[in-house]
């Protein structure tokens, strides 16, 4: 552990985290945190256990072992709609925007739980009603944010190009009150233009004390927005640090900054990953390690 | 032959109403969970018998409201024991309501009875609707479908709460990451289910008396006018359970009543075999919706 992170308390602390899928192990002991206000990526090949691990963080799978601490509650174990409750918001990988609803009611969903905290839906309906008019609000909130959903709002969120959907998945997410923002793969399948201008806005949302755990695949990417990075490669921390720090070390260099092209730049030839990788969750799901030194 | 023809059309109309919301049934079910709920048919026969105790007890239009609250919680109940917690395989809820079903025919057996029960419907004096002849009470099932469908389809589309069941049916996934509860959203789906399924029983009641093995009936002309819509779209169960009503009419009238079934059961194939995702895909969930919706409220491992 570097002083850094021994000098403040996290927002997020994550200790010794085991995940298992059945008989397999997906994550073997990782421990990190995220200081509050703090932009943070995960890094590393597919099959790393990047995705479980935000996926066990949002509740959408139980831990094997370990601890998940948020603001010094223990959530490990809680199912996604509590840690959803207490600001806690995943854009998962692929976007996964509803298909088949608008926009506009896309946005409105993200804000279920501040309303229906428990599974008693009278109660819930009662919230909604005193606090339509805050949904209203925070909805204009993130079209201010992403002026093109507001164009798009009547829209079904299933037409929408890629860079569209992410936008509406991270307004969608935004729309619970996070205080925390987990973002599964932001570059996955879009174009690089796109990439950096939905990063510009996760920039101001962090200068605005938005705290962000970025997971993605694209190194440089990752590198140039956290101020703090962890490496993981088989279901372990490899390393962390500033990005500073990281650039300095010799194998993660080679490894994962191993190419002096731009990602951005790069064409869209076969062997490159960030450019080719369509959205679905099976190509990262059955995709082998072999790209991810390239990106 | 024609005043023959537009009889059975009406008939055929008023029959295939009643079918359509027990269909209306499975598909809010099948939406949220991918079950196919074969305890369908028993909540529309327990709305009848529970209907033939209230009718004695109170006014009319007052012991249907108190039947159908009740069905509503016999509903979430049944659906809390076949959803179990969240993370049975389909088969296995299946299963679950299918021995509901049996536990509910032996149960109304043991209540009302082996002789058929019925009530007085709202009049047994037929109208003549253009030469064909139609009962008030069989006038009263096609509005019953002419006001349900349209709520039905309000609820799901225009509210708050019925637009989270359907992000539910699209992507249990992401409706989990915003906060919605696939399990409760599954529960109120039964809730539903149940309701409109009562309403069936409670309004052909007076037309057909009861017995305690008449939800299998029910059940098949159900789900065969639901797979017309391949489960999931509202008005592809109604279309199909219009028709399904009228050809058994024709059938029953033009050569023999014992083969009703046996149109319900051809309908069935030939919608699986020509066309498994139904022939009236009007709905988005048809072409949004991948692979098995996830009505678990975790995966995976539990702590040590």
């Amino acid at each position: 552990m570097t002083i850094y992170e021994a000098s403040f308390v996290p927002l997020l602390d994550v200790r010794d985290l085991v995940v298992r899928y059945g008989r397999i192990e997906a994550v073997h002991g990782v421990s990190l945190t995220v200081g509050r206000g703090e932009f943070v990526a995960i890094v590393g090949p597919n099959g790393a256990g990047k995705s479980t691990l935000v996926n066990t963080v949002a509740g959408l799978i139980r831990p094997a072992r370990g601890t998940i601490t948020y603001g010094g509650l223990s959530i490990g174990g809680d199912p996604a709609r509590a840690i959803v409750q207490r600001g806690i918001a995943l854009v998962p990988e692929g976007r996964q925007v509803f298909a088949g609803l608008t926009v506009a009611d896309n946005l409105a969903l993200g804000a279920y739980g501040r309303f229906f905290r428990s599974p008693f839906l009278f109660d819930g309906a009662m919230r909604f009603a005193r606090g339509r008019r805050t949904l209203q609000q925070d909805a204009e909130r993130v079209y201010t944010l992403f002026p093109k959903l507001h164009t798009l709002r009547d829209r079904n969120a299933g037409t929408l190009s890629g860079g569209e959907q992410q936008m509406l998945a991270i307004g969608r997410a935004l729309m619970s009150d996070a205080k925390l923002l987990m973002i599964d793969e932001l570059s996955l399948g879009l174009a690089p233009i796109i990439v950096r201008e939905i990063a510009g806005h996760l920039q101001t949302l962090n200068a605005a004390g938005l705290t962000v755990l970025l997971v993605e695949q694209n190194v440089n990417l990752a590198f140039s927005l956290a101020q703090r990075v962890y490496v993981l490669e088989q279901g372990n921390v490899r390393t962390s640090g500033t990005p500073d720090e990281l650039r300095a070390q010799p194998d993660i260099r080679r490894i994962y900054l191993g190419s002096p092209i731009e990602p951005a730049t790069l064409p869209a030839t076969p062997t490159t990953t960030t450019a080719t990788m369509t959205t679905s969750t099976m190509t990262a799901m059955t995709a082998t390690d072999e790209g991810a030194g390239r990106v | 032959m024609f005043s023959a023809f537009g009889q059975y059309l009406v008939s055929g109309i008023a029959t295939g109403s009643a079918f359509a919301l027990v269909a209306l049934g499975f598909v809010a079910i099948y939406r949220v969970t991918h079950i196919v709920n074969f305890a369908q048919g028993a909540f529309a026969m327990l709305g009848g018998y529970i209907m033939s105790s209230m009718v004695h007890r109170f006014p009319g239009p007052l012991a249907a409201v108190i039947a159908l609250v009740l069905m509503a919680v016999i509903g979430v109940a049944v659906g809390w024991v076949v959803i179990g917690n969240g993370r049975l395989p389909i088969i296995a809820s299946l299963m679950i309501a299918l021995g509901l079903s049996i536990l509910i025919e032996g149960l109304c057996l043991s209540i009302w009875g082996d002789i058929p029960t019925t009530y007085d419907g709202v009049g047994d004096k037929a109208i003549s609707l253009g030469g064909a002849l139609i009962l008030p009470q069989q006038i009263l099932v096609v509005v019953a479908v002419a006001v349900v469908f349209p709520l039905f389809q309000l609820f799901f589309n225009r509210t708050y709460i019925g637009k989270a069941v359907t992000a539910c049916a699209l992507n249990g996934r992401a409706a989990r990451l915003v906060g919605i509860d696939p399990r409760t959203m599954a529960l109120l789906a039964f809730a539903v289910a149940a309701v409109v399924g009562g309403l069936a029983g409670i309004l052909t009641t007076p037309l057909q008396p009861l017995t305690s093995d008449v939800d299998v009936n029910i059940a098949v002309n159900g789900f065969a006018g639901a797979i017309v819509g391949g489960l999931i779209s509202p008005a592809g169960a109604v279309i199909g359970s219009l028709i399904l009503g009228i050809a058994q009419t024709m059938m029953a009238g033009y050569f023999d009543p014992s083969y009703q079934l046996v149109v319900a059961l051809l309908v069935m194939i030939a919608v699986l075999v020509i066309r498994p995702d139904g022939l009236w895909t009007g709905s988005p969930l048809r072409r949004a919706r991948t692979g098995q919706p996830d009505i678990s409220t975790e995966t995976g491992a539990k702590p040590a």
